[in-house]
């Protein structure tokens, strides 16, 4: 049994997967708050499974929000170290490619887009063979070049449209956990991947 | 002894990660890991630089307590996290790590009051002192005069109308290039000074209001050093005296408004200052108070006191739901009328 947990962005999203398959999922879209709610959240999981434990936890360590980041690796930090269970880490961007190329087997690839506020993007390209590019925070209208050709996804949808109306565009605004059943089963330990340094400024 | 509680608290509400696990008044293990270094060259706590040592730091630390203990979580009792206030970034990391555990092992978690932790911590090394007490709580972001009632009973006297006296010190460090952290660095700087040597004000001192005041004595330091670049030491000294002076005459009137009260405890950053500490049980033995600060480890943030005031809570039945919230915010007394301009140090 595999904890699942995405708090990156809008959603507060962990689920209980078991051999591919959910076992109990919850998907919230509350923008704030995950601080408050994400552990109530596995709890009402594990009692729907009528489980005690998992035997790995995978969490997405960004990009998205410092502090959803944040909440997410430390709760998922926190199971692992009571459970003695690994903790690997995925990605927003892998989340929403691999559920948009699972929905649509018409489509070799996706471009994946969220909002990252200051006028940004965080991007990344990928193809059915996994990640075909790097992830950056970029402006939308850098962005929209790179989409050329390719479906867009993500939060970042709609200002990558702003730029150029003509890109194909799916509606998948946010990364779901229960879509870690969709990943390889190769993954990497868990670190936050904040793409931006902290704002700070060494005084003159 | 081996009867009380296994407590095990998280800290990681401003620059120190801290975990510890606490039976009874015994602390079985405990690390800090402190960031001054991180932030040293920024002159001051990034919040967003703080946040990311927190979660690195945070988890493995836990283990590596639990490790020197030789105890596993199924035997720890219950489970107390800082959940404010705070550095929110911070707050939230430690308060998320806590409701993990808490859920995971099946233990009760007490979401702590930061203050109440300083606000009790004496009792941790003190078996004697009893409910009420006045507490003086100066620290980085606070400086308030506080009685103690009881556990999660508190009712505040005073408190600053501008900076904390912590942040006083660490500005008039900043101000004369001491380093950071500043409270160390000019009580240092301080003993080879004159206090007598430059006249500065005592904000609010003598007035019938009862709260502090230190931004008018910042500046004033501010000037002095402009005017005299030479005499940080002298400034340093005087600055210490300025501060002392404001203290008790602050203390002594709050005194006066808690009669109760039979001891006076210092706790928080600032309370490790050694010219404070003896002002200040002067002042006790004058009253035939008890005095009780303390020791400075104690005083500056760590999880001990953290664990303790969950052990304290406990006790007295007070856990939280796994939804308790992060507070960057919250008041020991929230019924206290608020001081003028007191904003986010009320
Ligand atoms: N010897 C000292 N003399 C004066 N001030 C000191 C001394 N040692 C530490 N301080 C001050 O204490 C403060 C740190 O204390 P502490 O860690 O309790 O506070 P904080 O975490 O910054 O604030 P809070 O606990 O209110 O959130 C700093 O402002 C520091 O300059």
């Amino acid at each position: 049994m595999e904890l699942a947990i995405e708090t990156a962005l809008h959603a507060c999203s962990a689920a209980l997967i078991d051999g591919g398959q959910i076992v109990a999922e919850r998907h919230e879209i509350i923008a704030r708050g995950h601080a408050e709610r994400l552990v109530p959240l596995i709890g009402e999981l594990l009692a729907e499974a009528g489980v005690s434990r998992a035997d790995a936890v995978t969490v997405d360590v960004g990009p998205g929000s410092f502090t959803g980041i944040r909440v997410g690796l430390a709760a998922a930090k926190a199971f692992g170290l009571a459970w003695g269970a690994p903790v690997a880490g995925c990605t927003s961007t892998e989340l929403v490619a691999a559920a948009v190329l699972a929905a649509r087997a018409d489509l070799d690839g996706v471009y994946v887009a969220f909002d990252a506020s200051r006028g940004e993007v965080y991007a990344q390209r990928f193809d059915r063979a996994g990640a075909a590019g790097d992830l950056a925070a970029l402006p939308p209208e850098q962005a929209a070049v790179a989409a050329r050709g390719w479906t867009v996804a993500g939060s970042g949808t709609a200002l990558l449209s702003a730029v150029d109306a003509s890109l194909a565009v799916v509606d998948h605004r946010w990364p779901r956990a229960a879509d870690v059943r969709l990943l390889g089963a190769r993954r990497p330990a868990a670190r936050p991947l904040y793409v931006r340094p902290p704002d700070a400024k060494v005084p003159a | 002894m081996t009867d009380a509680p296994l407590i095990l608290g998280i800290e990681s509400s401003c620059d120190e990660t801290a975990a510890a696990l606490l039976r009874g008044r015994t602390i079985v293990a405990q690390r800090i890991a402190s960031q001054d270094d991180a932030h040293r060259i920024y002159g001051g706590v990034v919040p967003e630089i703080a946040a990311r040592a927190h979660v690195e730091a945070l988890a493995p630390m836990i283990e590596a307590v639990l490790a020197e203990a030789g105890v596993g979580l199924a035997e720890v009792d219950a489970i107390a996290a800082t959940a404010g206030p705070g550095l929110i970034g911070g707050v939230m990391v430690g308060l998320v790590t806590g409701k993990a555990l808490a859920l995971a092992a099946d233990k009760p978690l007490v979401a702590v009051n930061h203050l109440e932790g300083h606000a009790l911590s004496p009792r941790l090394v003190d078996p004697d002192l009893e409910f009420p007490y006045l507490l003086l709580l100066v620290s980085g972001g606070h400086c308030q005069l506080l009685e103690v009632q009881g556990v999660g009973r508190y009712r505040r006297l005073a408190t600053t109308i501008d900076d904390a006296v912590g942040e006083a010190f660490d500005k008039v460090a900043k101000i004369m290039g001491l380093g950071f952290p500043g409270g160390p660095a000019v009580e240092r700087c301080a003993k080879d000074g004159n206090p007598k040597a430059f006249k500065l004000p005592r904000p609010l001192s003598g007035t019938d209001e009862p709260h502090f005041s230190f931004a008018g004595l910042k500046t004033a330091v501010l000037r002095t050093f402009q005017a005299n670049p030479h005499a940080a030491a002298d400034i340093a000294a005087s600055f210490q005296a300025a501060v002392i002076d404001c203290l008790t005459d602050r203390t002594l009137k709050a005194l006066a408004a808690a009669p109760d009260v039979t001891a006076l405890v210092v706790a928080g950053g600032v309370a490790s200052n050694a010219a404070i500490r003896a002002a200040l049980t002067g002042l006790a033995d004058a009253r035939a108070l008890k005095f009780v600060a303390p020791p400075g480890w104690l005083c500056t943030d760590n999880a001990a006191m953290i664990a303790w005031a969950g052990a304290e809570r406990l006790a007295a039945g007070l856990t939280d739901g796994l939804d308790a919230p992060a507070r960057p915010r919250w008041p020991l007394d929230p019924e206290a009328a608020p001081a003028r301009g007191a904003g986010v140090k009320a």
